[in-house]
């Protein structure tokens, strides 16, 4: 042991040993190894993955254990000893398993994925894997589109996990020896919607353009009660420093706002709250079960949840007499209420207005006036607040420079704002970032193009130089990562082989900015003859699409329709003041006039 | 004051100090032992560790103080709640400074045939070397080194300073094994602790 800590970093992270670790020697006849594909410390904090953890480990001879990317040092550590990437809790070779699963939250993390199963010398694509490997599977939300990695995984999971997959896992316990793994696979692509076995639907391309797309329709799985559903009320305590430690406690599923651009809102729909008294028990019991002095209460959208004042009664008490802090992110501008902010900081506020004009927030459905935001800073500066943090996008379909001149005056407006209530004193701190919009799947934007480099750093050029005079700080993100995740988020299966190659040339761990690099991608399109604009270009409202074989409960028609609105810059209202028929309705959800919510 | 000791083994001697220190204080929470907290904008809990040792070293002996009033079952309230390799051995009443008073820690080593060169350790002006911030470091460290004995081959056992005045062991080792040659992998458990020639226990035990 002691050599390992000599050579390899916080040596801890591949070995586990956390408190609320579930009995993982129990004796059991399915074994899955749930993987992320990035550090453990961003792993960890994969809510996907705890449910689905200490849903596994629920089940009778059943043992779930996991599994994140080593950094270079532990790497070189195996190889040198010649060990197999294994698993954290009981260093069994991932080979060995029944399972190895990959739950996948954002498109950046591919390349690891063929890292680890490298690493673990289990074969990468299915073909290769055959009958004498484990199932490689994946879920999470890029499972609305895995086309891109669709030779590399024997099963998808479409959609929330919860329910199917304990039945998923029953069945294979079941059959397990008595069919073979190919068999195995035909049987749960029949039974079950939400499952997708690639290599049984062939699709059709020419040049990077899908022609004929995967004969199956494949439901996105929506969990429809959160209060019956299976939560866990423990979470893992890691002895080492995440990048946050605290307890996390979801209080609904879903988003009522319908912004244009946000692929969450739409693939997460309908709004699905808890109650709040399971909201508070819930809360109470991680805090009680973790000892974190630290809570945080998590959502696409919290400040809209219905439950918040009612849950708050109890938990604001709480949390004082337990000398436990609060957090209550993403709060929407036009709900930000003073008070709703107790218990925090008083330091820094994050707003995301994402476009600098009315009519750009209005085309992408970001229902912000500057009249909310400014009445809302008013209070925020009143009651001692001195920085602030502004989120935009750039890119943005129909986006002039006009549109970006007002991400710089809304700055400027801030800034003088604060002067007039101060009168005196130190200067806001004041910083502006920019990301670059990225057209996703199963968004109104889908048919839109990804911005062309030219437009987007001539735009980020605009912002350093004028807001850096002004003395507001200015970050944006790299044009060659957003082209990259343009590409996996967008792209079919055309792109697969490049993906790998690219790996090849050195990739992985491209979410990490300082070690994404495009010149690894760059050389596998150009030798795999992908080409890019077509990928990320365009589509017309009428043609197939490579993600299309997924079905998300929202109709096309309806992302159409809304499409055709932004272009016109007219907004629909939130979910929670009328139902605008997304198609969900039609599948028996929203019955109530308000949506789904409790309160 | 209540002071208890505890191990680091296993897995969270994997833990470096800063992130012991908030494992343990997570413990104290989830065991519902009651430790008061300290005022003011950001209250943390009054807890105070023995002084911390290096990444790997195996330790049946760390102490942390935590300002409480005496709850007779605090121990093995504690002890339901450890993570794997934590475990809480003894409970005291007495209120010290421990980083500043335990000044003393018995450590074991292990590695093939340390045993045979452990009593180099005690020649007048015993200097080691190892690198730290990149820069190559001579140290005479005779004065904190207190006793060395031979258990086997491949066991000694060290009484070494820490807290103020400290000697890594890990160094110690390191630099023995090349000076004489020696390879393989090593391993060092620290056993007990010491004021001076106190043992801690002893010395926690006495109410004065
Ligand atoms: S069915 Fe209606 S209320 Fe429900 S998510 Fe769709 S648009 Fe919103």
């Amino acid at each position: 042991m002691t050599k390992l800590t000599d050579s390899v970093q916080k040596p801890y992270r591949y070995f586990g040993g956390e408190f609320n670790t579930p009995d993982i020697n129990k004796p059991a006849d399915v074994r899955f190894c749930m993987c992320v594909a990035d550090s453990y410390e961003v792993g960890m904090s994969n809510l996907g993955v705890r449910i689905l953890y200490y849903l596994f480990n629920s089940i009778d001879k059943v043992v779930c254990e996991r599994c994140y990317a080593p950094f270079a040092d532990y790497e070189q550590y195996l190889k040198d000893n010649n060990l197999p990437l294994a698993s954290l809790e009981t260093q069994t070779p991932l080979a060995n398993f029944d399972f190895v699963g990959f739950s996948i939250q954002y498109e950046m993390c591919y390349s690891n994925i063929f890292y680890m199963l490298e690493l673990a010398g289990i074969p990468v694509t299915t073909a290769e894997r055959g009958e004498n490997f484990p199932f490689v599977v994946a879920g999470g939300p890029c499972s609305v589109n895995l086309e891109p990695m669709y030779k590399y995984f024997d099963f998808i999971f479409v959609g929330e996990g919860e329910t199917p997959w304990k039945q998923i896992i029953e069945d294979y316990k079941l059959l397990k020896g008595t069919m073979s793994k190919s068999e195995f696979l035909r049987h749960v692509d029949e039974k079950y919607d939400c499952i997708y076995v690639p290599s049984l639907h062939p699709s059709k391309y020419n040049g990077d353009k899908v022609v004929t797309v995967p004969n199956k329709k494949v439901w996105w799985n929506i969990e429809n009660n959160l209060d019956e559903m299976f939560t866990p009320q423990v979470q893992l305590v890691p002895n080492i420093e995440l990048v946050h430690n605290r307890a996390v406690a979801e209080l609904f599923r879903g988003c009522a706002n319908g912004c244009r651009f946000c692929q969450a809102g739409f693939i997460y729909r309908p709004v699905r709250e808890r109650s709040a008294d399971c909201a508070f028990e819930l809360c109470k019991n991680l805090l009680e079960s973790t000892g974190y002095d630290e809570l945080s209460l998590t959502s696409l959208s919290t400040s809209d949840y219905s439950g918040l004042m009612p849950l708050l009664e109890k938990l604001l008490p709480y949390a004082r007499e337990h000398n436990v802090q609060l957090n209550l992110p993403s709060l929407r501008l036009d709900s930000f209420k003073g008070d709703m902010a107790m218990g925090n900081r008083k330091s820094s506020l994050t707003f995301a207005p994402e476009a600098g004009t009315q009519r750009l927030r209005d085309v992408i459905n970001k229902n912000i006036t500057e009249e909310n935001i400014m009445s809302a800073l008013t209070d925020a500066f009143n009651q001692g607040y001195t920085s602030v943090k502004l989120y935009f996008m750039l890119g943005l379909p129909t986006e002039t420079m006009e549109d970006v001149e007002g991400i710089y005056n809304l700055a400027c407006k801030i800034k003088s704002l604060y002067k007039w209530i101060k009168k005196s004193g130190k200067d806001l701190r004041i910083s502006v970032s920019c990301s670059t919009f990225i057209p996703k799947p199963f968004t109104p934007f889908q048919w839109c193009a990804f911005a062309d480099r030219e437009s987007i750093e001539q735009k980020q050029r605009y912002l350093a130089e004028n807001l850096r005079k002004k003395g507001i700080n200015f970050s944006y993100n790299d044009y060659d990562g957003s082209l990259m995740e343009a590409i996996l988020a967008r792209g079919g299966r055309t792109v697969a082989d490049a993906l790998y190659q690219a790996y090849k040339n050195g990739a992985r761990f491209d979410a990490w900015s300082d070690m994404f690099k495009w010149e690894h991608y760059q050389k596998a399109f150009t030798d795999c003859g992908v080409d890019i604009p077509k990928i990320v270009g365009a589509y017309d409202l009428d043609e197939p699409l490579p993600w299309d074989y997924v079905d998300i409960g929202v109709t096309k028609k309806f992302l159409q329709n809304e499409y055709k609105k932004a272009m016109q810059a007219t907004t629909t209202p939130s979910c929670n003041k009328q139902c605008n028929g997304c198609g969900l309705n039609a599948k028996g959800y929203c019955k109530d006039a308000h949506g789904n919510v409790k309160y | 004051m209540l002071i208890f000791k505890f191990t680091k083994t296993d897995n969270s001697s994997l833990v470096a100090h800063v992130d012991t220190l908030r494992a343990v204080t997570y413990i104290f929470r989830r065991a519902k032992v009651d430790v008061e907290y300290s005022k003011g904008f950001n209250p943390h809990m009054e807890l105070g560790f023995s002084a911390p040792i290096s990444l790997g070293i195996e330790s049946v002996a760390e102490y942390v103080s935590a300002k409480a009033d005496f709850q007779p079952d605090a121990l093995d309230k504690l002890n339901a709640n450890c993570p794997k390799g934590i475990q809480f051995l003894a409970m005291f009443n007495k209120k010290v400074n421990l980083a500043a008073t335990l000044n003393r820690a018995e450590y074991i080593l292990t590695a093939n045939g340390i045993g045979n060169v452990i009593d180099q350790i005690l020649a007048p002006n015993y200097t080691i070397s190892y690198t730290e911030k990149k820069v190559e470091v001579q140290k005479d460290v005779s004065s904190r080194i207190f006793s060395a004995t031979r258990i086997d081959d491949n066991n000694a056992k060290v009484v070494l300073a820490c807290g103020n005045a400290n000697l890594r062991p890990d160094r110690l080792v390191l630099h023995l094994m090349a000076t004489n040659n020696l390879t393989g992998d090593y391993k060092i458990v620290k056993t007990q602790m010491f004021v001076d020639d106190i043992p801690a226990d002893e010395f926690l035990c006495n109410n004065n």
